[in-house]
């Protein structure tokens, strides 16, 4: 009964750390270029710049995805869900709900391997040549050292070999849960990264939406410098 | 040209080569060595010395070039200002002193990296490691 008692506890303690981390929230609120509060819980809001999202992330989201951080700081216990969030241009209607990280990351990689991959390499050669031509019968006998020095370039497609497609899509799924806004029920501040796929490359205003059960909170965010 | 220009024209192209910025679909792989030998070709007797025999590219008697790329399909992970006395963890197994480990390559996944330098607090980082790119970290 002990032994079933202990790995019962490694088990739920491994769990606990497997779930999502989320990152590192802010002193406060207010810390954020955009706050509301909704009830007991407050919210923290920015969109990230295209810059700080190359920064932030190994992932190459690039300009498909606005990706926006969270944090959420409850008075009371709190229970946090990524789909209670959703995105909307300003002034419209329409919302865009926050992808999944596997999703996300297997739209990447198929990205990523479309188009060639251009290799430069530095070439260095060392030649020793001895002897006499056979066919010149003017050529004199003796030894000769040339170096030659130049760049190659390798022009291959981009595909990559199926483990480490494997091992990418992995990779990356990895980062944007681990960093993603947790879904937890929480009495002690939070804060996490929310994924929301966009069909237009031109920065817009857009506003963040958060609906719970004590009703709908609009926040504004405010549009990143690049 | 003398053998003496033409390695200094080559300690000179290199820097030159090796710092040119890689462009968007552009990357540096690698280096490739290359070395043959002859055993007809001598300096010819009046003949202006024209012919450009690469070891890469030509056939017998030169041999293939070696091509030097350590990475393959793996990723890079460079560590900068660490302490060289300093022992570096993966996923909490020992890989070394960081003396050694400036640049590991690693198969894509998410690690656990830790550092611990003597009398220093350890440092923990979680990292996301992807084929043929090379991820810096600064301690």
């Amino acid at each position: 009964m002990k032994k079933i008692l202990v790995f019962l506890t490694i088990g739920i303690s491994t769990l606990s750390i497997a779930q999502p981390l989320g990152v590192t929230p802010r002193k406060s609120a207010q810390d954020y270029p955009s706050v509301q509060t909704q009830g007991d819980l407050t919210l923290g809001v920015v969109q990230l710049s295209q810059k700080q999202v190359r920064k932030q992330f190994v992932s190459n989201l690039g300009k498909k995805y606005v990706v926006v951080e969270v944090g959420a700081y409850p008075k009371t216990e709190a229970k946090l869900s990524r789909l209670d969030f959703s995105l909307r241009e300003a002034g419209s209607t329409k919302a865009i709900l926050p992808a999944d990280p596997t999703t996300i990351a297997a739209a990447i990689n198929e990205q990523d391997q479309k188009g060639q991959d251009i290799a430069v390499r530095p070439v260095l050669g060392v030649e020793l040549s001895t002897g006499r031509d056979p066919d010149d019968p003017f050529s004199g006998s003796g030894k000769r050292v040339r170096t030659t020095s130049g760049a190659m370039v390798d022009v291959n497609s981009k595909k990559k070999s199926p483990k480490a497609s494997a091992g990418d899509v992995q990779a990356m799924s990895a980062e944007l849960r681990e960093k993603g806004l947790p879904e937890v029920t929480t009495k002690t501040p939070v804060a996490g990264y929310l994924y929301f796929p966009v069909s237009s490359d031109k920065p817009l205003a857009y506003e963040l939406v958060y609906q719970s059960d004590n009703g709908k909170t609009v926040v504004p965010l405010i549009m990143p410098s690049k | 040209m003398s053998i003496r220009l033409r390695i200094a024209v080559l300690l000179f192209l290199l820097p030159i080569v090796f710092s040119i910025p890689s462009l968007a679909g552009i990357r540096f792989g690698g280096v490739v060595f290359g070395a043959g030998y002859s055993h007809s070709w001598g300096p010819a007797y009046g003949y202006p010395d024209y012919g450009f025999f690469g070891p890469w590219g030509y056939g017998y008697p030169w041999y293939a070039p070696f091509y030097l790329e350590p990475a393959g399909d793996r990723g890079t992970v460079r560590l900068k200002k660490v302490d060289n006395a300093a022992s570096v963890f993966i996923n909490d197994a020992y890989a070394g002193l960081a003396k050694d480990l400036k640049t590991i390559y690693l198969d894509p996944g998410a690690y656990n990296l830790e550092i611990r330098s003597p009398g220093q607090p350890h440092v923990q980082k979680r990292i996301y490691v992807l084929s043929r790119k090379t991820l810096t970290l600064e301690f």
